[in-house]
């Protein structure tokens, strides 16, 4: 299955992050990080997603790649479905895993995210790694839009009403956040126009060099 | 009325608040499911060591 890539700006490149569906085995190396020392709330979240999505597959209602997903949904219209989205990179192969997102495909088609965290701490080249949070929540936006969801939503708290404000351009987010098709598509193509520029910028600094 | 940003004005703002917060987000209501799940298996998980064979394991005494 093609992973779905995006890009972040670290050490002066543009460089390709993948989100894929976490199988079994990387499901259990996520868990790893609640063992990270300083321990952080994307460690604690890391675990308990983990935690959760054993759970579910216990109960056989979770999903390990777009196509089950697609077949499941295929199956029972109605299925509600839980996978794990796992951020990797050739070029920072030492964390392994960038990021995750623990999301739900509702009864009616609705997509959920329950847990979203950025391995603390990242950097490369000596250089902090930024714009992971925003690359993955981007991602889950085309996949919503490529499976046809009407309606993406989350539950938002203190911490992440301040994130969600910036990406959705919407103040201000309280309990719940909730992007219905067209804001998805705004937010994608702003996103997609902000890559092409940054990306034309250091084109075009590296051919000056 | 708030001007509307480019999206690199939008991007940027992102990426500074990226660079100096932690990005770790959970809805509460999984926040809670979890943990319960978390403690349903750890009150399900069998104590193997506690007394293997009738022999229960000595404590090393702390100093105190």
């Amino acid at each position: 299955m093609k992973p779905i890539v995006f890009h972040v700006e670290t050490a002066g490149a543009f460089r390709p992050v993948e989100l894929t569906f976490a199988t079994e085995s990387e499901v259990r190396r996520v868990r790893a990080w609640r063992k990270l020392t300083p321990a952080t709330d994307a460690g604690e979240f890391a675990g308990l997603a983990a935690k959760r999505w054993f759970y579910y597959t216990r109960e056989g209602a979770t999903v390990a790649s777009l196509g089950d997903l697609r077949a499941a949904i295929k199956r029972n219209e109605r299925a509600e479905l839980a996978f794990l989205l796992v951020a990797s990179a050739e070029w920072a192969r030492r964390y392994r895993f960038l990021a995750l997102a623990y999301c739900r495909r509702t009864w009616c088609h609705h997509l959920v995210l329950d847990f979203l965290a950025v391995r603390p701490g990242l950097s490369f080249a000596k250089q902090p790694i930024s714009g992971i949070g925003s690359g993955v929540l981007a991602c889950l936006m085309d996949m919503a839009d490529s499976l046809g969801m009407e309606t993406m939503w989350g539950e938002a708290t203190a911490s992440s009403a301040p994130f969600y404000e910036r990406v959705l351009q919407v103040r201000p987010v309280k309990d719940l956040f909730i992007i219905r098709r067209e804001a998805m598509r705004g937010i994608r193509e702003f996103y997609a126009k902000d890559q092409k520029t940054r990306l034309a910028k250091i084109t075009n600094q590296k051919h000056s060099d | 009325m708030k001007r509307k940003l480019t999206p690199q004005e939008w991007m940027d703002d992102i990426l500074e608040y990226e660079r100096t917060h932690e990005i770790a987000f959970a809805s509460p209501r999984a926040l809670l499911e979890a943990r319960m799940i978390a403690e349903m298996d750890k009150a399900r998980r069998p104590r193997r060591r506690a007394h293997r064979n009738g022999v229960s394991h000595r404590r090393k005494a702390v100093a105190g």
